[in-house]
């Protein structure tokens, strides 16, 4: 059943009421699944490193003026890197030493921010990521050093509850990176050089 | 153009103004091309545009329709959304997803997307673009509460205004088959005597409802019609 926008003005005064008697601290695990691209896979075998840093990442809100927010995304993030390589590759290694694997790729997050409805205004909960993404030949040469910026909103704020805004948001912020991955990887200049190369090599 | 069909719905019956205030819907339909949907092999999919920050059509819209469509033609099975959109990652996401029939044309010369969507019988796209915004406000209420109780006075009203539109591609012969407009307007009242009675003017339900039976009737005229 819709419920109409003029609904929302009764949700905000309970949503205010709520906000008094709510604790200021706020801790969110993003539990999310991702779908596997519908791309090709490319005829490389690739080595995924996922740094214990990584699949433990968590933001927190440093700032005074903002609300304590703790968001766990490490386990998130990298199942989303695991299943967009997963169907992007010939083959994927995960383990190391990364055995017969052609490149590494490795991921990054270098930073987190949102925005809430209370700051914005707007009846839309926002989460931006930026990773850079690093590939790199088995000998240690760096092939690209890429950086992508992920968007997500929930269309939807006041009607989930912070928690579950926040978890949508983020997980379509990591969709946005992983369709930015599966289309663009293989675009990168660098890769299209590299791809023609070993390609070339291969068909010798 | 033609105006298919405009329905005011202001309540008369005093008791009924308890429950809801009023809206009036307008729709408008351009048909481009005949349809000839098969329910029993093909379906429809409805998507909403997401395709930028500050845009955003409601996705209980977007299912809504999904769902009176299904419910108003015999046989046919809409596919959700979230499945559509999963099942091609990463081609119909906010950053992907086509705006145009051109750029349709060239995601469907990737054979897989091509294969995915003729595999899951998809014959329509609808794309819903457009929401439901609030316009006018005025009124003041004011609640008090205290250890003995409380209450609430005054009184408040608001106007919400939908407008969407339905664009509708026709994956076989990637053309467009025609749109579909809507515009609600209604007005919404919160009096307050102790206790605050919110009589909601069902602007968004009503879009819907006036979009989905236009839809409904653009794609098997007889349906409607029978109904």
């Amino acid at each position: 059943m819709i419920i109409d926008k003029g609904m929302r003005g009764l949700k905000r005064i309970w949503s205010l009421v709520a906000l008094g008697l709510a604790s200021c601290a706020s801790n969110y695990q993003i539990d999310a699944s991702f779908p596997a691209p519908l791309v090709n896979p490319l005829p490389v075998d690739a080595g995924l490193i996922l740094g214990e840093a990584f699949e433990a990442y968590a933001f927190e809100e440093l700032s005074e003026d903002r609300d304590e927010i703790h968001i766990e995304l490490g386990t998130a993030q990298a199942e989303l890197f695991r299943v967009v390589m997963g169907q992007m590759f010939r083959s994927l290694t995960l383990e190391s030493p990364y055995q017969g694997a052609q490149l590494l790729v490795e991921p990054s997050i270098d930073d987190f921010q949102y925005a809430i409805p209370r700051e914005t205004r707007a009846n839309i909960y926002e989460v931006w990521l930026k990773y850079r993404v690093q590939v790199r030949e088995p000998n240690g040469a760096v092939l690209a050093d890429w950086l992508i910026n992920g968007y997500g909103k929930t269309p939807t704020a006041l009607l989930k509850s912070q928690g579950d805004a926040i978890q949508a948001a983020v997980t379509l912020a990591l969709r946005d990176v992983g369709v930015q991955f599966a289309i663009g990887f293989a675009r990168q200049p660098a890769m299209v050089d590299w791809l023609q190369r070993t390609n070339g090599e291969a068909s010798e | 153009m033609r105006h298919s069909s405009v329905l005011n719905l202001c309540l008369v019956l005093a008791g009924t103004v308890w429950l809801t205030g009023c809206t009036s819907v307008n729709v408008n339909e351009m048909r481009l091309s005949e349809t000839d949907l098969d329910p029993t092999r093909e379906t429809v999919v409805v998507l909403g545009r997401h395709h930028s920050a500050e845009f955003e059509t409601e996705p209980e819209l977007v299912a809504c329709i999904g769902d009176r469509l299904e419910a108003g033609i015999r046989g046919l099975d809409v596919l959700p959304a979230p499945e559509f959109r999963d099942r091609l990652y990463p081609w119909f996401e906010p950053r992907t997803a086509p705006l145009q029939l051109d750029k349709f044309g060239s995601i469907l010369q990737e054979p897989l997307v091509r294969d995915a969507i003729s595999g899951m019988g998809v014959r329509y796209i609808v794309w819903i673009t457009g929401a439901t915004e609030q316009v006018n406000e005025s009124g003041s209420l004011a609640c008090t509460f205290g250890p003995g109780g409380g209450g609430c006075f005054g009184f408040g009203t608001w106007e919400n205004e939908s407008q969407y539109e339905a664009t509708i591609w026709d994956f076989n012969s990637l053309s467009e088959a025609g749109r579909i407009s809507t515009d609600a307007r209604g007005t919404s009242y919160l009096p307050a005597v102790i206790i605050p009675i919110p009589l909601i003017a069902r602007v968004q339900s009503n879009a819907c409802e006036g979009m989905g039976d236009q839809i409904m009737d653009f794609f098997t005229p007889s349906a409607t019609a029978a109904s």
